[in-house]
């Protein structure tokens, strides 16, 4: 499990094709791999490929319906406003670590 | 979810010294920023630099000497795809010396729901038209 879930939805986001299953998939509806690999100029195990990357990153989630796995998307990764806020709780912990360290190293001026 | 991020840490400084560590730039040097300069007044510009390159500008809010000290972050960018945020400092005592807490608030603006918030969280993740960005709110309805 990556320590960085904002770094691991760029590293999944960095490419284009991922971006553009994102697009396919934006659009609120589940997609089978056949009916992705139709919206895309790549295979369907290209489609497959790049879906399991996407759902490594928590981007996309997979339910089984009769034969057929159907894809939608994770809104959570992309649209939660908390990755940011862990991101910005985290730069003030470290500012806040600098803080006491120069606290306790008493101030100069008196 | 809370739309804001809040951090606390006790100094073991009276309240004055802490006063000082969180206002005056020589001390915020140490710890904020690596570059500070603050207009300790309402209306006063706070500069912040980074050497490792970056820079950001607020504008000063509230100054409350030894209670409160709240400014206010200027957009990194003009435009809507960014937001500007407000950071409270404030200062309490404590057994142990004086409790800093800082609040940092103005991440409604992060909300899905809102075009500028959407605008913002698709900009900062991914290059996505602005017309995907009107399913958001859908999608999280779901």
């Amino acid at each position: 499990m990556s320590p960085d879930p904002v770094g691991a939805t760029f590293a999944a986001l960095s490419d284009p094709t991922r971006r553009h299953v994102i697009g396919v998939l934006s659009g609120g509806q589940e997609a089978s791999v056949t009916e992705l690999a139709r919206e895309l100029p790549i295979s369907r195990q290209a489609v497959a490929k790049h879906l399991a990357a996407l759902a490594e990153a928590g981007l996309v989630e997979s339910t089984r319906q009769g034969r057929e796995t159907r894809y939608r998307l994770t809104p959570g990764p992309l649209t939660d406003a908390g990755a940011w806020l862990d991101r910005v709780g985290t730069e003030w912990d470290s500012r806040l670590g600098r803080l006491r360290r120069h606290a306790d190293t008493r101030p100069r001026s008196g | 979810m809370s739309e804001s991020v809040t951090r606390e840490i006790v100094l073991p400084l009276e309240r004055e010294e802490a006063w000082r560590v969180v206002t005056e730039p020589d001390h915020l040097r140490e710890w904020l920023a690596d570059d500070v300069e603050i207009d300790l007044i309402e209306g006063g510009l706070i500069d912040v630099g980074w050497d490792g390159g970056g820079r950001r500008l607020g504008t000063v809010e509230t100054v409350e000497e030894l209670e409160r000290l709240v400014f206010r972050w200027h957009p990194e960018e003009p435009g809507p795809d960014h937001i500007e945020t407000t950071v409270e400092i404030g200062l309490d005592d404590d057994a142990d010396g004086t409790r800093v807490t800082v609040v940092e608030t103005g991440f409604e603006a992060l909300r899905p729901t809102s075009l500028a918030g959407c605008t913002a969280v698709s900009t900062w993740i991914w290059d996505v038209r602005l017309g995907a960005c009107g399913e958001l709110p859908l999608m999280l309805a779901r």
